[in-house]
C-alpha cells in the first residue's frame, strides 16, 4: 500500500510514493539522493546520515513516513557545478577524504555544528563527528577539515596548507608540552591536530613528494554517484543470502518450492542448482595458492553463516521472505573452534568432500604447512648464552569497512556479462569467476567504480558468483548487498595465529638463533590462509638479523567464520609477537628497547635471508635492502613521544589520580612493498589535443589515493601539472592489467608501470618536437611547463605537439602502454610509539597518545601517506585493545553490528601522530616503497609494551582487554 | 527490517495514541541509543508519536519535566538538564550514543528498550525519577517500580526533582565510546545513598542504603548483581568492577556534597 510522503528536501517540497516500511535511506536513494549511503541497519555507522531539521540523523532506523513535513537535507545541496562548499572545500585540501563513503555525513555534520556554533572548539567537533564512522582516516583530518572550514567561514586568515607548518617540524625533538586548555575558534590552538607531514627534506620534483589534493577529492565531497551501487538500472532484482545456522552440517534436504512460487520471486538457486566447481576465493594471481576447497554453493555447511542458497527478487522484502520460505534439513555434525582441537585425534574432518584439491591433509584438518631455514637453529639455540621462548596469541578482526560488499551483475548489449562490484581485484575477479559460471573470460567483464574501503576485505572473490548466477539465471540485472550481519557473519577477518618464538642471544645481546612455529586458525576454508602465514613467517624472521632461523608453520581448518586478507596481511600477528618478545628481552637483559632493537635490526645492504624460501604461495625471490631509515625512524619517532620520560617516576605516576600509571611502549615495524615476482600492473598513456593526457590503469584505488599518486608519476614524469592528468581505473574492458590493491603494491608496481609508460610518452614527445623545430636529434630535450624544451631555449608545447601528431603532419597517436613487475620487494621500516595510561583498580586502558615515524621511501604524496600512516594506527588500536570476533559455543559469532564490534570513534580517538622519514628506494619510482600497511604492524605490541612499563604485567594474548589486565594485576599488584 | 508494516499513524493526541497501539501488531515507533537488531520486524502498524509533541524540558514547580519524545542529544545540551543533578543525566545520554545516534534516540525509547546502554536509566533511577504513563488512565509513577509498559500504553514524561543533588556516574568499558562493561550512578539520599548499577539485557538494578558505608554498600551491590559473561566482560570481572566503581562514585558524590 503505497502511500505518499511531503517534506522538504534540500529546500523544495518533495511528494515521495513510499511503501509504509521503506526506511527513509531506501527512500532517498531511490530519490538519486546518492550521497546517503548504506553501512548498517542500527543506526551505528552514521554514512546514511542526513540533516533532519538541522540534526544529523541516520536514516537507515527511520520510516520515510517520519519525515512527512519536515525538513531534510543532504550534501547534494551544499553545492552546484563545479564549485564546493567551504566546508566540502576544505575536506577536500586537508586530505580528509580518503574513500569518502563515509564523507557526505561528515560534511553535513560539520554543516550542521558550524550552522550553531561558528567558532567550535576540538572536543565539539570531534563530538559532532562520533555519529559517522570512519575506517580510514583516524578522523585526525577531517577534525582539521572542520576547523578550517570554520576558520574561513569566520572570515578568519587560515594558511594555506602548504605552510602551515612553516616547514618545521612537528615535532621538535623535546618531551611534548602538555597540551593548553581548549578555547574555541582558530586552526592553531587544537592540541592533537596536525596536518602538515614531517620531512627531513624538501622535494626537488615539481609534483611527486607534493600534496596535492586528491583527482577524486572533489566528487567525493560532492556525492557524486561513483560507488558500486549509485546505478539505476530498469528491470533490478534484489539478491538475498541464506546462511547456515549451524557450525558443521550437511544438508540432507532443501526444498525451495515455496519460495520460488512466491510471486516475485525470479530465482532461488542451491547447490541443487549450480554446477560444481571448485575454486579458491582469494583474489590472488593466476594459479590461486592452494587449497582449493570451495564451491559455489554446497550441500555440506562448515560455519554458522556459511552459504546455502540464494534469492533473486522484484525487491529486498520479497527476497527476504523467500529465504524464510527455502525449507532446508540439516545433519548436524561435530564442529571445532580452535586450532588445537582441531588438530587433536579424532577431530571431525571438515573438509572430506572428494574433489577438494591440494589440501595439505584433510583428514587433520590442516590446510597447508610452512617451512623454511637457513643456518642451524638447534645448534645455536643451545649454544646461545640467553634462550627465550614464548607464546603469544593474536585474535580474529574484521575489516569493517563501511561499505559493505555490493555487486551489480547484468548483460549487456553484447551479451556479455558486466560485474560491476566493490573490489580491489577485478583481473582476478574475471578470471576467477569465469569457469564457476561457465563463461569464458572474453565474456565477462568487470568495472570497479569507487570503493568505499576495502583494507583487504575486498581481495576476495567473494560474491560476485552468487550475483552473477542469478543473472544467468534470470536473464535480469540483480543487485547483491551484504547487509552489516552479513558482513560480520559470512565475510573475511584476519587469521588468529598462535606464535611460539624460541630466541638465541649472545653475551653482548645479539640474536643468535630464532625459531618461529605458527599455528593459523583459517576457518571454515583455506582462501588466504597459507599466504597470510607465509608473510607472517617472512615478516617475523626479517627484521632483525640472525645467522640461524626456522620458521614451522600449520594453517588449520576450524569451523569458524573465514579470515582472509586484513591489512597487513600476516605481518600484525607476527610483529605482535616478535616486538613483544623483543621487549621481553630487553626487560631481561636489562637493555633499552630501542638499543637492543638497533644493535639488531637489519640494515641497508641486509639480504632477508629467508625471502627466497617464503615466496607467496611459490618459491620467492632473494631480497637485499637497499634503503632502511630505521634508525631515523625510531630517533624521531621516540622524540616525538618524549620516550626519555620512560624513567621519570614522577610522570608515571599523576599525584591526582593515584589509581592510574602511565607508560611509554613501542615497536619497530618491517613490511615489504609489493609481492616479488609475481605481483605485475600496466597503465596506458595517450595524449590529448590540449597537452593533457588520459591515463588508463587497472590499479585500483580503495581510498589510499592511488589513483592521486599514480597521476602525480605521470604528472611528473611528463612535465605537466596534476590537473592535465586524467586517471581512470579500473575496468577490464578498457583499462589494462593490474592485480590489483593489495600488498602495499600499487605506488611501487603500478607507479613503475605508470612511469614507465611516461617515459615511452616522453620519448614520442621528444621525437615530435625534434621534428617541428627543427632540431638534429633529441638530445638534450626537456620537459617542463607543459612544453618540450630545447638545449638552445626553443621550446613548444605539448599542445602544440599533439595538434601536430594528431591532425598535421605523419599524423599519429602519442601514446604508451607499459607494463611493471619486480623482483624486488623493498621493505618500509617504521617505529611505532605509544602512551598509555592503566587504572590499576580496573584494568582499563586509556592509550593517549600514538606516534608511528614512517620511511616510505619517497612519499609521492604527504598527505595522503600521512593520511595512510594516521588511519592505519587507529584501525590497529582497535585490533589491539577492542576489536574481536568472538564466538558463543555453538560457533555462533557474537558481535554482529557497530555497537558491538566497536571502532573507534573520533571523539576516543587518541592523539596521533605520524612522521615521514624520507630515504630513496633506488627500485621504486622516484624512490617510492610502501605505506599502506605498516601502519597496522607496530601499534598492538607497542601498546601492550607500554602497558608493561606502566603496571609490569605482560598480556601476551590480544586484544588487551580491561579484564585480562586486571586479572594479570591481581597476581601482580602494583603499587 | 520493516517489511511487514502495512500502516503507518501519527496520531495526535494521547488518546489516539493509545486507541491505535491497543490494535493487534501495532508498535510505537522509536528506540533508545541501541537500535534493535530487526527494528519493527513484527509490526504490521506502527504509530509515530511525532504528533503528539512531548518535546519539551520544562521547570515547573520544582520539577524537572522532560517529554518523552525529547532526543538523548536535548538531553546532552538542554541547560535545564544540565544543571539538575551537577549535569550527571546530561552526561548519562552523552555517554549512552553518539551524535547521530542521539539525535534520532528518544528519552522514552531509551527507558522501553529490552537491552543498551545502561547510564541513562542508571541516572534516572539513583534521582528517583517518576514516570507519567497513558494508557486506559493516566498514572504517575516511580521508575524504580514501573514494571514497563502494558500493551496500548506509552511514556508521556520523565519528571525529577529540580533541587536533586549531585549524581556521580562511573564506567568502565573496553574502549572509551564503547558500550559499558559496567556502569553504576550514586546518589546521596537523606539520609543515604542510592545507588544504580547495569545488568544483563540492559536491565538496570537499584540500591539504597541509610548508611553511606562503603563496604557494607559494596558487598551488598557485588552480592546481589544480575549480571553474566558476554563479550565484553565475566560476570566475575563485573562484579569485582562493581567494588571498584561504586566505591569510586561515593568517593566523589561524598567530595561533591
Amino acid at each position: 500500500m503505497t502511500q505518499s510522503v511531503d517534506f522538504i528536501l534540500n529546500h523544495q517540497p518533495i511528494t515521495l510514493a513510499c511503501e509504509p516500511g521503506e526506511t527513509l535511506l531506501s527512500a532517498l536513494r531511490r530519490a538519486r539522493m546518492w550521497s546517503v549511503k548504506h553501512g548498517c541497519e542500527t543506526g551505528e555507522c552514521g554514512a546514511c546520515g542526513v540533516l533532519i531539521d538541522g540534526r544529523l540523523t541516520p536514516t537507515c532506523v527511520l520510516l520515510a513516513a517520519q519525515v512527512a513535513g519536515r525538513e531534510v537535507v543532504t550534501v547534494e545541496s551544499l553545492s552546484s557545478g563545479a564549485a564546493l562548499d567551504p566546508i566540502q572545500q576544505a575536506f577536500a585540501e586537508t586530505g580528509a577524504i580518503q574513500c569518502g563513503y563515509c564523507t557526505p555525513a561528515m560534511i553535513l555534520a560539520a554543516k550542521a555544528l558550524l550552522g550553531r556554533e561558528p567558532n567550535p572548539t576540538e572536543t565539539e567537533v570531534r563530538d559532532v563527528l562520533s555519529g559517522v564512522l570512519c575506517r580510514c582516516t583516524g578522523y585526525v583530518k577531517p577534525v582539521e577539515a572542520v576547523l578550517r572550514a570554520a576558520a574561513r567561514l569566520r572570515g578568519d586568515s587560515v594558511p594555506p596548507l602548504e605552510d602551515a607548518a612553516g616547514g618545521e617540524a612537528l615535532f621538535s625533538g623535546q618531551p611534548p608540552e602538555p597540551p593548553a586548555p581548549e578555547v574555541p575558534g582558530g586552526i592553531a590552538t587544537q592540541a592533537r591536530v596536525q596536518t602538515r607531514p614531517t620531512l627531513g627534506t624538501q622535494s626537488a620534483t615539481d609534483v611527486v613528494g607534493k600534496s596535492e589534493q586528491k583527482v577524486d577529492a572533489a566528487k567525493l565531497a560532492k556525492g557524486r554517484p561513483v560507488f558500486a551501487d549509485d546505478i539505476e538500472l530498469p528491470g533490478l532484482l534484489h539478491a538475498a543470502l541464506l546462511t547456515s545456522p549451524h557450525a558443521h552440517a550437511r544438508i540432507t534436504r532443501i526444498d525451495a518450492s515455496k519460495a520460488r512460487a512466491l510471486p516475485g520471486v525470479h530465482a532461488v538457486l542451491t547447490h541443487l542448482d549450480v554446477p560444481r566447481v571448485i575454486y579458491a576465493s582469494g583474489g590472488q594471481s593466476y594459479p590461486n595458492p592452494p587449497p582449493w576447497d570451495q564451491v559455489s554453493l554446497d550441500s555440506k555447511v562448515r560455519f554458522v553463516g556459511d552459504r546455502v542458497a540464494v534469492v533473486a527478487a522484484e525487491t529486498p522484502a520479497i527476497a527476504r521472505q523467500a529465504l524464510e520460505l527455502i525449507e532446508v534439513e540439516y545433519e548436524l555434525l561435530p564442529a571445532v573452534f580452535d586450532a588445537a582441537s582441531a588438530l587433536a585425534d579424532g577431530a571431525p574432518v571438515i573438509h572430506d568432500e572428494p574433489d577438494a584439491l591440494k589440501i595439505a591433509d584433510a583428514t587433520r584438518n590442516i590446510a597447508a604447512t610452512v617451512h623454511a631455514a637457513v643456518g642451524d637453529f638447534e645448534q645455536a639455540y643451545a649454544a646461545a648464552a640467553q634462550r627465550f621462548e614464548r607464546t603469544y596469541y593474536s585474535h580474529q578482526v574484521q575489516q569493517a569497512s563501511i561499505e559493505p560488499h555490493i555487486v551489480i551483475t547484468y548483460w549487456d548489449e553484447d551479451d556479455r556479462l558486466v560485474i560491476r562490484t566493490a573490489t580491489q581485484v577485478p583481473f582476478h575477479v574475471r578470471r576467477m569467476v569465469a569457469p564457476l559460471i561457465g563463461l569464458p573470460v572474453k565474456r565477462i567483464r568487470v568495472i570497479k567504480p569507487r570503493i568505499g574501503g576495502g583494507f583487504g576485505g575486498k581481495q576476495e572473490m567473494l560474491i560476485e558468483d552468487l550475483c552473477a548466477h542469478l543473472t544467468l539465471a534470470t536473464n535480469r540485472p540483480v543487485r547483491f548487498e551484504y547487509t552489516r550481519e552479513l558482513e560480520f557473519l559470512a565475510s573475511r577477518s584476519r587469521h588468529p595465529q598462535t606464535i611460539t618464538y624460541k630466541a638465541g642471544l649472545d653475551a653482548g645481546g645479539q640474536l643468535t638463533a630464532l625459531e618461529m612455529h605458527i599455528v593459523e586458525d583459517t576457518g571454515a576454508y583455506g582462501t588466504h590462509g597459507l599466504t597470510v602465514c607465509t608473510v607472517s613467517g617472512l615478516r617475523g624472521l626479517s627484521t632483525y638479523r640472525c645467522p640461524n632461523m626456522r620458521l614451522d608453520a600449520k594453517i588449520v581448518y576450524t569451523n569458524k567464520p573465514v579470515p582472509g586478507a586484513f591489512r597487513g596481511y600476516g605481518a600484525p600477528q607476527a610483529l605482535w609477537a616478535l616486538e613483544s618478545l623483543m621487549d621481553e628481552i630487553a626487560v631481561a637483559l636489562g637493555r633499552d628497547p630501542i638499543d637492543l632493537r638497533l644493535q639488531n635490526a637489519v640494515r641497508a645492504g641486509d639480504e632477508l635471508p629467508l625471502a627466497k624460501a617464503l615466496g607467496e604461495g611459490r618459491e620467492g625471490f632473494a631480497q637485499v635492502v637497499r634503503s632502511c631509515g630505521l634508525p631515523d625512524c625510531l630517533s624521531q619517532g621516540g622524540a616525538a613521544i618524549g620516550w626519555d620520560r620512560q624513567h621519570d617516576p614522577k610522570w608515571r605516576i599523576d599525584p591526582h589520580r593515584p589509581h592510574i600509571r602511565r607508560g611509554l611502549g613501542m615497536a619497530t615495524c618491517m613490511h615489504g612493498s609489493a609481492i616479488a615476482g609475481l605481483d605485475m600492473g600496466a597503465a596506458s598513456l595517450k595524449l590529448n589535443d590540449d597537452g593533457s593526457f588520459n591515463l588508463l590503469v587497472g590499479a585500483t584505488d580503495l581510498g589510499t589515493g592511488s589513483d592521486t599518486v599514480l597521476a602525480q608519476i605521470a604528472a611528473e614524469a611528463l612535465g605537466v601539472p596534476l590537473s592535465d592528468i586524467i586517471i581512470y581505473s579500473s575496468d577490464t574492458d578498457m583499462t589494462p592489467f593490474d592485480t590489483g590493491a593489495y600488498a602495499s603494491s600499487t605506488t611501487y608496481i603500478s607507479g613503475g608501470a605508470v612511469k614507465k609508460a611516461a617515459e615511452q610518452i616522453t620519448g614520442q614527445l621528444f621525437a615530435r618536437a625534434q621534428r617541428m623545430l627543427g632540431l638534429a636529434s633529441t638530445d638534450g630535450l626537456a620537459l617542463r611547463d607543459r612544453r618540450v624544451w630545447a638545449p638552445d631555449g626553443q621550446a613548444v608545447s605539448l599542445a602544440e605537439i599533439a595538434l601536430h601528431s594528431l591532425h598535421t603532419e605523419a599524423q599519429e597517436q602519442i601514446m604508451a602502454t607499459a607494463s611493471h613487475m619486480s623482483y624486488e620487494s623493498p621493505p618500509p621500516f617504521a617505529g611505532q610509539f605509544a602512551e598509555v595510561e592503566v587504572d590499576i583498580q580496573t584494568g582499563e586502558v586509556r592509550v593517549i597518545k600514538l606516534v608511528m615515524a614512517v620511511d616510505c621511501g619517497t612519499a609521492i604524496n604527504p598527505l595522503a601517506a600521512q593520511g595512510q600512516v594516521e588511519g592505519g594506527q587507529l584501525q590497529a588500536l582497535g585490533y589491539a585493545v577492542c576489536e574481536e570476533m568472538t564466538y558463543d559455543a555453538e560457533g555462533r559469532l557474537l558481535p554482529r553490528r557497530f555497537a558491538d564490534y566497536h571502532i573507534f570513534t573520533a571523539d576516543e580517538t587518541p592523539e596521533i601522530g605520524a612522521i615521514l622519514v624520507p630515504t630513496y628506494e633506488p627500485s621504486g619510482p622516484f624512490g617510492a616503497k610502501a605505506v599502506a600497511e605498516i601502519p597496522m604492524d607496530g601499534v598492538a605490541p607497542a601498546v601492550a609494551n607500554a602497558i608493561y612499563h606502566a603496571v609490569g604485567v605482560r598480556i601476551r594474548d590480544l586484544p588487551l582487554t580491561p579484564e585480562k589486565i586486571w586479572r594479570k594485576l591481581q597476581n601482580s599488584p602494583v603499587r | 527490517m520493516t517489511d511487514r508494516i502495512r500502516h503507518v499513524y501519527r496520531p495526535t493526541t494521547l488518546d489516539e495514541a493509545h486507541d491505535l497501539l491497543r490494535q493487534e501488531g501495532a508498535e510505537l515507533l522509536g528506540f533508545g541509543p541501541r537500535v534493535p537488531d530487526r527494528l519493527y520486524a513484527q509490526a504490521e502498524r506502527v504509530v509515530d508519536p511525532s504528533g503528539l509533541g512531548l518535546t519539551e524540558v520544562r521547570l515547573v514547580d520544582g520539577q524537572l519535566r522532560i517529554g518523552a519524545n525529547v532526543a538523548l542529544q536535548t538531553l546532552v545540551e538542554h541547560e535545564a538538564v544540565r544543571t539538575v543533578a551537577g549535569g550527571a543525566l546530561s552526561a548519562a545520554a552523552w555517554w549512552s550514543a553518539t551524535s547521530a545516534l542521539r539525535a534520532a534516540a528518544t528519552l522514552a525509547g531509551t527507558l522501553t528498550a529490552l537491552d543498551g546502554p545502561p547510564e541513562v536509566r542508571a541516572v534516572l533511577l539513583a534521582l528517583d525519577a517518576h514516570l507519567a504513563v497513558h494508557g486506559a488512565h493516566r498514572y504517575d509513577l516511580a521508575l524504580s517500580t514501573w514494571p514497563g509498559l502494558a500493551r496500548g500504553e506509552l511514556v508521556v514524561e520523565v519528571r525529577l526533582a529540580a533541587s536533586a543533588g549531585p549524581v556521580a556516574l562511573e564506567r568502565i568499558a573496553r574502549a572509551p565510546r564503547d558500550e559499558a562493561i559496567l556502569a553504576a550512578a550514586v546518589a546521596l539520599t537523606n539520609p543515604g545513598v542510592v545507588v544504580a548499577a547495569g545488568q544483563d539485557a540492559g536491565r538496570v538494578r537499584v540500591w539504597r542504603f541509610d548508611h553511606p558505608e562503603p563496604g557494607a554498600i559494596t558487598d551488598q551491590v557485588m552480592a546481589e548483581l544480575d549480571v553474566s559473561n558476554d563479550l565484553r566482560g565475566t560476570a566475575d570481572y563485573r562484579r569485582a568492577m562493581a567494588d571498584v566503581l561504586v566505591r569510586r562514585a561515593l568517593a566523589r558524590i561524598q567530595e561533591k556534597a
